[in-house]
């Protein structure tokens, strides 16, 4: 009666731990410093 | 159990179970607003209730989320299973509020309707690191939302258990869009390693618990029953299966419980009639089967509910020959009564 719902249980958690981890791994690989650079500020 | 609808149908243990939770969400959001301010004396009260409240909501989801998997592999978490639905809208509400307090503080200042603002201000999706990640959270509080919306068992009723699960799945697609929210919002603008580490040991755990419930119930699903004279497949021995007990077997899809109890045999549907519970992983209480999430009832030779209620499951026939049960597979109408088999 619930066997579809326990396959799709699986599914669903297979997708996810392909896609998720890759996700995070993009986001990070394309993250920068998201501080504006002032590029006339020097330090003396 | 319960013949008529009310709003909340309060007993001890619900008001155990929210205070508890409740006691604990104002505990973490005084623990993180003190925090912030003293690590951050510049951090403005908006952006801590901010942050306080975003990471209070994925926090709470992720121990909804583990719930279930905890449940199906150890009988001592099923406490927390009793009242999930009201810790499910207790999320909504922190969620909601952390998504009312971005479109106060990021949207509200110009002339433009604050939602318009939300979803028109930021349109760069062909860019990661500037994806418009507000969007994201919004799409998943709306989720929460339907879901909320029919957390009752008036819906439960009217759509179906098995509909009701279906679309309560919605869950999973809700978190996937806070990981991404997350990974495409505060992990681009802050360079601390603690959050990305945080949100990967938060998903490795809760996917590690799905997915090893999951082959839990598969290796059941794929255990098959010798066939036996007169149809009859055998279910292993009587001594296996503990007074009040039950024991799982797979019928083609279907799983049965098959109970042990006053010196009889009785099997029944595993599936319970409010949400699917496991039915034969509960006990016979005061005579009748009880489920182990909430409590639902059923004599075991009929599959019964006692009067009032109106639930019924299917029923099947037993034989106890030489100690060993064996079970028929051909399930009859739910509320069927069959004669039990008596152990010699």
């Amino acid at each position: 009666m619930i066997a579809p719902l326990r396959r799709a249980h699986r599914i669903v958690w297979a997708l996810l731990v392909l896609l998720l981890p890759v996700l995070l791994a993009a986001s990070l690989v394309v993250r920068t410093d998201s501080t504006p650079v002032n590029r006339d500020f020097h330090l003396p | 159990m319960s013949v008529s609808y009310q709003a909340i149908f309060w007993n001890r243990q619900k008001k155990i179970y929210d205070v508890t939770f409740t006691a604990g969400a104002v505990l973490y959001m005084a623990v993180f607003a003190g925090a912030g301010a003293l690590l951050h004396p510049g951090a403005t009260v908006e952006t801590l209730l901010i942050r306080g409240l975003g990471t209070l909501a994925l926090l709470m989801l992720h121990i909804i989320l583990a719930i279930g998997p905890l449940c199906r592999l150890d009988a001592r978490f099923l406490p927390l299973l009793y009242n999930r639905r009201h810790f499910g809208v207790a999320m909504f509400t922190v969620a909601l509020s952390h998504g009312a307090f971005c479109l106060i503080q990021f949207h509200s200042g110009g002339d433009t309707n604050p939602l318009v603002s939300l979803l028109s201000t930021n349109q760069r999706i062909d860019s990661l690191a500037h994806f418009p990640f507000q969007q994201l959270g919004l799409f998943a509080l709306l989720i929460f939302f339907f879901m909320a919306a029919t957390s009752h068992d008036f819906w439960l009723h009217t759509l179906s258990p098995r509909l009701w699960k279906t679309l309560h799945m919605g869950v999973y697609a809700a978190y996937a869009l806070v990981f991404a929210h997350v990974c495409l919002g505060v992990v681009q603008s802050e360079t601390s390693p603690i959050l990305p580490a945080v949100l990967a040991l938060g998903f490795a755990t809760i996917a590690t618990l799905h997915l090893v419930a999951a082959r839990k119930e598969r290796t059941l699903d794929r255990l098959r029953l010798s066939a036996a004279a007169e149809g009859f497949l055998d279910a292993g021995t009587v001594e296996s299966i503990s007074e009040k007990c039950a024991r799982v077997v797979t019928l083609g899809n279907d799983r049965v419980a098959i109970f042990r109890y006053d010196g009889k045999v009785s099997a029944v549907s595993n599936v319970c009639r409010h949400q699917n519970g496991p039915l034969g992983e509960g006990k016979i209480i005061d005579g009748c089967i009880t489920c182990p999430w909430h409590g639902y009832q059923y004599q075991p030779d009929t599959g019964a509910s006692p009067p009032p209620f109106p639930e019924k499951v299917e029923t099947y026939r037993t034989r106890v020959v030489n100690g060993r049960v064996w079970i028929h597979p051909q399930a009859h109408p739910p509320g069927t009564r069959i004669e039990p088999a008596v152990i010699l």
